[in-house]
């Protein structure tokens, strides 16, 4: 296991590499400098080919690249062109929020999303899971930006139970969290509901109930169990993707998280906090991924065995060489 | 014997039972209305090809058909004295496991893959008997040694586990809290010839040990000949024959179970050719008016196509659904010395 996790961490480095490549050639081909942002209306030419010089804006790509590398490996991400604040440090200040709102709103949805998939798949076809199924596909379709204007006008404005946006309270985080939850809560209970309807209809329920496990006892111990793998993936991707910055909801409720921070970074051209950002957020998905695979070996201990065999079948080739020897 | 002894011996009563299947497309009638009679301390066999209505049958019995599509549309069934047909589910989950259990006929998904198979046989144990963790832990490795696995391996998986050894926990998980009636659906069908009769051997110990009735539901006469007191053969959702192990294999008298011996190898005679039924079992969800067999039969009269035959009793505990015996004369080819 420990092994495995090894690997997995060190397969991020190629995936690393891939990201700033593909961030700094979309960015090397995107009209306009970065140099109009940094110096005032009437600079002289002098004074731009400065700051040209300084920050070797006229360096070929693969030069750049080359030398962004080597920062990244001292550990540097750069500094923001605007603000001149070391990257890392912007994008921790800024993470806070984002995990915040990303984990409230994964919760929520994992709230509403386990009892709704589970009682539409135990409802099969009736009246009650397609009501569950019409909640769902409502999640799915409402866009985010759309209900989190209509909340903060009913429950901002209107009633004025929540601030409408900021983070300023503890109170502020419901209606974000909420909005974001809705999107994720759809795609979870579907998820839920077709994995719990494999499994009710498996063997081992009928064994179950043979043994004289009531109906419900069955469903929530021995279908869950079983159908969990592919909820927990889908909430592992859900909550990769939030983490990311869900730019959207960030961007109504005026959230100072990742995803706000790094739309106003497109705004001003600032290119390391853009590469920075997209960085850690690479980071931080293949990090959540690797985790949603150590738990996958814990709710299903097949998966452990997996990862057992894996490593015998790496020590037959070597025992083989030794036994040529 | 007098009348009220013999109820006494009974423990297991299905009279006239009728099982449907309602889907979409058609209405599959997959019992029709069958008798069978299980006696303490017995094995009755219940034996007929694939999608005769056997495990309609058993699942009939723990009152567990598919309640989305499956419809028992008449018939009682007595359990010791209780109707269970008429008792709610949440009466039954008291029967259930307790006074009457069950093994599956594929080991491979018959155990929950997540669940150690220690705490699957305990579960059965902490709803019947009331025992808190430890004792059910305790005594569920117990049950695991009956079965002859060695205790520590409760805490294994079934993924750890061979097909026979599956198979011995889900017989394990059956006999924990000693059932008075045992239904076995196909319980070797899965497994290897070798260890079929390592499991058969087993159940028949256990039965022995645990004062159990047993039904064992199979394809296999072999099976049958070795562990069956008393045997109904199946076809198309009806009891063709029905009859003490002697009955029905020495004086065979219903056309399917000429058939189906018939379709057995015979090791002393190699030169004769097997005998196949011609033809397949009709579909259930659109059975022939008279006898559902008549179309394979190769005694088959136009009188046979008309009604279903009635039972004929040939002796107190045989019986046979075929109206050629209406006709004193008839006998059928195979004979038994």
């Amino acid at each position: 296991m420990g092994r495995y996790i090894l690997k997995r961490l060190a397969m991020l480095i190629p995936v690393i590499l891939g990201v700033i490549f593909v961030v700094f050639f979309i960015m090397d081909l995107a009209p306009g400098s970065p140099v109009n942002q940094m110096v005032s209306e009437n600079a002289t030419e002098e004074e731009i080919q400065a700051i040209i010089d300084e920050y070797g804006f006229d360096d070929p790509l693969l030069v750049r690249y080359g030398r962004y590398i080597w920062d990244l490996l001292h550990g540097d991400l750069g500094r923001s062109y605007t603000t001149k604040q070391p990257v890392l440090e912007l994008y921790l200040q800024k993470l806070g929020a984002t995990a915040q709102l990303a984990i409230s709103a994964i919760l929520l949805a994992m709230i509403m999303s386990l009892p709704l998939g589970i009682y539409a798949a135990v409802k099969q076809n009736k009246w009650q899971d397609g009501a569950c199924m019409v909640i769902s596909l409502l999640g799915l379709s409402i866009p985010n930006f759309w209900l989190g204007l209509m909340l903060i006008i009913l429950f901002a404005l209107h009633l004025g139970w929540f601030p409408a946006s900021g983070n300023r309270e503890l109170i502020s985080i419901v209606l974000p969290a909420f909005t974001e939850g809705t999107g994720l809560m759809a795609f979870l209970t579907r998820t839920t509901r077709s994995s719990m309807l494999e499994t009710i209809r498996a063997d081992y329920m009928v064994t179950a109930r043979a043994k004289g496990v009531t109906r419900v006892a069955s469903v929530m111990k021995h279908a869950l169990k079983n159908a969990l793998i592919p909820i927990v993936n889908a909430s592992g991707m859900q909550l990769a993707y939030v983490m990311a910055g869900s730019v959207l909801t960030e961007t109504v409720f005026a959230w100072p998280g990742v995803g706000r921070q790094l739309v106003i970074a497109i705004t001003d051209r600032d290119i390391p906090v853009i590469t920075g950002f997209l960085i850690m957020g690479a980071t931080i998905t293949a990090l959540i991924n690797l985790t949603v695979d150590i738990v996958y070996a814990y709710v299903d201990p097949r998966i452990k065995v997996q990862y057992a065999t894996k490593k015998k079948a790496k020590k037959t080739p070597k025992a083989k060489e030794e036994k040529a020897a | 014997m007098s009348e009220i002894m013999k109820n006494d011996d009974i423990v297991l009563q299905v009279e006239d039972l009728r099982v449907e299947y309602h889907t979409d497309e058609s209405l599959v009638k997959a019992v029709n209305g069958i008798d069978l009679t299980v006696r303490r301390n017995q094995t009755l066999g219940l034996v007929g090809e694939t999608g005769a209505g056997k495990t309609t049958t058993a699942l009939s019995i723990m009152n567990l058909i598919p309640d989305q599509v499956g419809v028992i549309a008449g018939g009682s069934i007595t359990l010791e004295g209780k109707k269970t047909l008429e008792m709610s589910d949440e009466e039954m989950n008291h029967i259930r496991g307790k006074d009457v259990a069950m093994i599956f006929q594929d080991p491979m998904t018959a155990l929950n893959p997540v669940t150690t198979v220690g705490d699957q046989i305990a579960e059965a144990l902490r709803i019947h008997e009331g025992l808190d963790k430890k004792a059910a832990a305790e005594k569920a490795g117990k049950m695991l040694e009956v079965v002859g696995i060695p205790a520590e391996r409760a805490n294994e998986y079934p993924h750890q586990f061979s097909g026979g050894m599956k198979q011995r926990v889900v017989i394990a998980i059956g006999l924990s809290c000693n059932p008075h009636l045992l239904i076995a659906d196909e319980p070797t069908t899965a497994l290897d010839v070798t260890i079929q009769a390592q499991v058969l051997e087993i159940m028949q110990e256990l039965k022995e040990k645990f004062q159990m009735s047993m039904i064992m539901i199979t394809h296999d006469l072999g099976i049958v000949a070795e562990i069956c007191d008393e045997v109904s053969v199946m076809y198309a959702g009806r009891i063709v024959e029905h009859g003490t192990l002697e009955d029905v294999f020495e004086h065979t008298k219903h056309p399917y179970t000429e058939g189906l011996f018939n379709s057995l190898p015979d090791i002393n005679d190699r030169s004769r050719k097997l005998t196949p039924i011609p033809g397949l079992m009709p579909d259930p969800a659109n059975l022939p008016q008279g006898c559902a067999f008549a179309p394979r039969c190769r005694y088959a009269t136009e009188e046979c196509t008309k009604a279903v035959p009635e039972k004929r009793w040939i002796s107190d505990t045989h019986y046979v659904a075929c109206s050629a015996y209406d006709d004193p004369a008839f006998h059928i080819e195979r004979k038994v010395d």
